[in-house]
């Protein structure tokens, strides 16, 4: 059961994150869409850095190091 | 892959509007028949390497080759920098972003606490998993993947058409 609420947790956070993203960029809320805030981080020579290493551990997390395809 | 026909720096001193500017004159993209022919390939090694076992040196090799042509193309393209990148983010309008991350942060660190693989507190990394089960569904998450690191760059070098 524990395991099944925390599961909803998740999937209910990235619903958020998607919804609250979406209301930003179409102003319905004072809030600094995901994507503003990467724009500016990527001017930024540390902030390209970081960026590009998240994305880059994304990629290895999921694609080399975890899931099983069937 | 997509490359520039020319650099995306201005000339010394230029200030950054005309840098901006002159990176999305000088960038040109294939469109037509050459972007979907890139599409085509880029679809087909993406099926290739979401099908292959992980933990392999295969896997290893060919995400990590996705990953250093990526990121030689976001390199090489600048930055792009726009008028209004500067703009100020104060603290309220970032607030939403900081609650939820510490909300993740708290359940990633409980589900970890409980050994990573725990059926009570799974991470996003366990639900993640069940999720990307099937290869299609991998197929899909590798094409958002990569989205997410080309389009930004390629959009702000300047797309337009040859």
């Amino acid at each position: 059961m524990v395991s099944v609420l925390t599961t909803i947790a998740w999937v209910a956070l990235l619903a958020l994150a998607v919804a609250l993203e979406a209301a930003a960029h179409l102003g319905l809320i004072r809030l600094s869409p995901l994507a503003h805030l990467a724009r500016r981080w990527w001017t930024h020579p540390l902030g390209r850095l970081a960026l590009l290493c998240a994305w880059s551990f994304v990629g290895i997390h999921l694609f080399s190091r975890y899931t099983v395809p069937r | 892959m997509p490359t520039p026909r020319s650099g995306t720096r201005g000339p010394p001193g230029a200030s950054l509007d005309s840098v901006a500017a002159t990176s999305v004159e000088e960038h040109r993209w294939p469109h037509g028949a050459p972007l979907a022919g890139a599409l085509l390939a880029l679809a087909v090694v993406g099926w290739w390497v979401t099908g292959l076992r992980p933990f392999t040196a295969t896997a290893y090799v060919a995400v990590g080759s996705v990953i250093g042509l990526v990121a030689a193309l976001d390199l090489s393209l600048g930055t792009g920098r726009r008028r209004g990148d500067d703009a100020v983010f104060t603290e309220h309008a970032a607030a939403p972003w900081m609650a939820l991350l510490v909300v993740a942060v708290a359940l990633e660190v409980a589900g970890l606490a409980l050994g990573g693989r725990s059926s009570a507190v799974p991470t996003l990394s366990t639900v993640v998993d069940h999720a990307l089960g099937t290869h299609v569904v991998r197929f899909a998450t590798f094409a958002a993947w990569i989205a997410v690191g080309v389009v930004p760059a390629v959009r702000r070098s300047g797309w337009s058409r040859c």
